[in-house]
């Protein structure tokens, strides 16, 4: 019962239905939006235009194929399938004979005519040849078995033994990955702790989420090409808990890599510096991150209590940052994030009304009717960064470059068997290669220049 | 695009079609000098659809391997280079022109429809992981087709010896066609596995993620898989011939979802090219 099993578990066919169980889930992957890669707009958007499909496929967990039941199931059934392939092919290796089973199929025979003592001559002359090419070669009175490259097989284990590596290797990344985003404006200094973080998506099981490293960011660099950008290089600062932070350039491809965690430089935008001034209060400069992109610019707005005055609404500066003056009704320029001659367009509302709107520049102030006032004081840029932590990638890494090793192993040292023996008609010889045929001017028969003339 | 860019893309699609009429004339007849003909109309193909790539090179100022355009002129050229290496080796595989040609055909046709005006190369594309995965690509891709033809011929002949028709001479044999697919099998799934490798830690400096199941990944990866299935058909269950050939077929099935497939479905992929060249969209998700 139990080697049956094992037997059922090692089949290809079985593999080949859950190549083929991946190939459904892959068409759901496709035709059904995913809870794993879609945002919830898109997923709200389904399910109002099919809300009956939708419930279907939330009820049935394939709104998350590759991250919930099916892709377990299969995932499990494979690694159980690769390590019971694996372990019989181990067992079969261990428990085969030394010399190696005849090849199944005589595929050639050459029989010339020849003396009784011709055929010793002939096994002796044939095994020494072998010998001197590397083969092992065992015979006896009529018959000579030789094989080489057997190490072959170990290439075939290290590719499965590589699917194992990498099914542990995902599983593992569920329990310890950590993923969140992080703001950072030109000048800031943070450290990674929970209190940084814009979002935290994904928390590990197991491990620490936060690292207390510092992280600052000095300033932005692009560089355009014909209104496209082809260099954005953030110029931080980042170093370890306790230690000196050190400089290092980050840019798109190029993450910032410390304790462990990798930020990613996804988003960019600005920031207005200005200072809101109204009696009774000290005016200190701040800075706002504008959180909207628009076609002419960055936007945003805040409330600020310190200009409600004597009315019981509370004020709220809308703003909007150009990097150059933008007219009217103008989108923004392609080099959009060169800030050279940068301008604020500021409305103030108070109880719904605006009681004053324009556009400053660098240094210029909007003076509200009743006293009070913003000033602008520069544009800067702000950052938002992936934030990633996935220990586990470098099983899934190494298991990748398992697999490529085992291939390029078996591959190259193909297991070689050949057969020379005494027929009924002459001699007869039979070889065997795996995976490759036996034809190929490594074969022994090629070696031995098996022929009339020779025989 | 130049004009010496345009010239050289029609001509090559002129006579990849041309190539195409006699590589079906040659299975229709039976006849070698129709497939001798196809070949030499392909390799001309070969000569002016080069031209493309290196005026496409010369007016973007960098080797095409940005967007969908210049991804399909190169991964196309990589198919019918080794498909015409191959026929020219064993004259009898030159019927495999049949499947190769008509989907370089198509494929470049597409790729048409999705040429952008010249481009810099933005951040997202500036990675030694990404010119590894795409050059590894087109060499797996270019592999799976060629061995997609020679299943071409393996049927042809088994068709021919079914029906009790003549098996020209210069066709290989069985075992010598399905010897040869198995390297080409070996050497495409090599190249698979570091091409899905590379891609996979490509994907995680630019997105964050080594693997998100996205369809591109996945039917790689399902590629990746179906020609070991291949290869454990060959060895463990000892198929061969038309048996073999049909499991070649239907692998080539995966590699043109991978490439292609997807590409036609709005939003379905990290791997719609032409979204991933703006900082801003380097990985956002559901945009």
């Amino acid at each position: 019962m139990r080697s049956r099993g094992l037997k059922w578990l090692a089949s290809p066919k079985l593999a080949g239905g859950l190549i083929a169980a991946l190939i459904v889930l892959n068409l759901l992957n496709v035709v059904l939006p995913q809870r794993t890669y879609q945002s919830a707009q898109v997923m709200a958007e389904f399910a109002r235009r099919y809300p009956q499909i939708a419930s279907a496929t939330s009820l049935l967990g394939l709104d998350r194929v590759f991250s919930g039941w099916p892709i377990l199931v299969v995932s499990v059934l494979l690694l159980a399938s690769v390590l019971a392939c694996t372990i019989r092919r181990l067992a079969r290796h261990r428990s085969a004979s030394k010399r190696p089973a005849s090849p199944r199929a005589f595929r050639r025979t050459e029989t010339p005519s020849s003396t009784q003592s011709g055929q010793v001559d002939m096994l002796e002359w044939a095994g020494s040849t072998l010998q001197a090419r590397g083969w092992s070669v065992e015979s006896t009175q009529n018959e000579l078995a030789a094989w080489r490259g057997g190490s072959g097989f170990w290439g075939s284990m290290l590719l499965h033994v590589s699917l194992v590596v990498l099914i542990i290797g995902g599983a593992a990344s569920v329990f310890t990955s950590f993923s969140g985003t992080l703001a950072l404006t030109e000048g800031q200094t943070v450290i990674d702790d929970e209190s940084a973080y814009e979002t935290v998506d994904r928390m590990p099981q197991y491990g620490a989420p936060f690292t207390g490293a510092t992280l600052g960011l000095d300033r932005m660099e692009f560089r355009y090409e014909r209104g496209e950008i082809v260099s954005g290089v953030a110029r931080m600062q980042a170093g370890l808990s306790g230690a000196i932070p050190k400089q290092v350039d980050v840019r798109v491809n190029y993450p910032l890599q410390i304790a462990g965690k990798s930020y990613l430089l996804r988003d960019t935008g600005y920031a207005a510096t200005i200072v809101v001034e109204s009696s009774g209060t000290v005016p200190v400069p701040s800075t706002v991150a504008l959180a909207r992109k628009t076609p002419y610019g960055w936007a945003d707005q805040i409330e600020s209590g310190a200009l409600s005055g004597s009315s019981t609404d509370s004020a709220t500066i809308e703003m909007t940052a150009t990097p150059v003056p933008v007219p009217a009704g103008q989108v923004l320029p392609p080099e959009k994030y060169l800030i050279q001659d940068p301008r604020l367009e500021v409305a103030v509302r108070r109880g719904g009304r605006i009681v004053w709107q324009g556009v400053l520049a660098p240094g210029q102030k909007a003076i509200l009717p009743d006293g009070g006032g913003v000033a602008f004081l520069g544009l800067s840029l702000w950052n938002i960064y992936l934030v990633r932590s996935d220990p586990a990638r470098w099983i899934i890494y190494l298991g990748f470059w398992m697999s490529i090793v085992g291939a390029l192993w078996r591959f190259a040292i193909p297991e070689r068997r050949f057969v020379l023996r005494r027929g009924v008609a002459g001699w007869e010889y039979a070889e065997s290669a795996r995976p490759w045929g036996a034809h190929g001017p490594g074969s022994a028969a090629t070696t031995l220049q098996l022929d009339e003339e020779t025989l | 695009m130049s004009a010496i860019e345009i010239g050289s893309f029609w001509a090559t699609c002129a006579l990849y079609a041309v190539g195409t009429v006699f590589a079906f004339t040659a299975v229709a007849s039976g006849r070698d000098v129709w497939a001798l003909r196809a070949l030499v109309l392909a390799s001309a193909g070969l000569v002016t659809q080069s031209v493309t790539i290196i005026g496409r090179w010369i007016s973007v100022r960098h080797f095409p391997y940005i967007g969908t355009y210049e991804n399909v002129l190169v991964g196309s050229w990589a198919i019918v280079a080794l498909f015409i290496v191959l026929a020219w080796r064993w004259r009898g595989l030159g019927m495999g022109g049949v499947l190769v040609l008509p989907v370089c055909l198509l494929t470049l046709g597409y790729g048409l429809t999705q040429a952008a005006a010249r481009s810099a190369v933005t951040p997202a594309y500036q990675s030694g992981w990404l010119i590894v995965h795409v050059t590894f690509a087109w060499i797996t891709y270019s592999a799976y087709t060629s061995v997609a033809a020679l299943a071409i011929a393996q049927l042809w002949r088994d068709r021919a010896q079914r029906t009790g028709r003549e098996v020209p001479a210069w066709l290989p044999t069985s075992s010598r066609i399905d010897d040869l697919s198995m390297r080409l099998v070996a050497f495409g799934f090599l190249n698979n596995g570091v091409m899905i490798a590379s891609g996979s830690i490509w994907a995680y400096r630019l997105w964050g993620a080594f693997w998100r199941w996205d369809p591109v990944e996945t039917w790689s990866l399902l590629t990746w898989l179906a020609y070991g299935l291949y290869m454990h058909a060959r060895l463990t269950l000892g198929w061969r011939g038309r048996r073999l050939a049909w499991v070649a077929l239907a692998a080539l099935f995966g590699v043109m979802m991978a490439f292609w497939g997807v590409q036609l479905l709005p939003n379905a992929s990290f791997h719609i090219f032409q979204n991933i060249g703006d900082i801003n969209s380097g990985g956002r998700m559901g945009q």
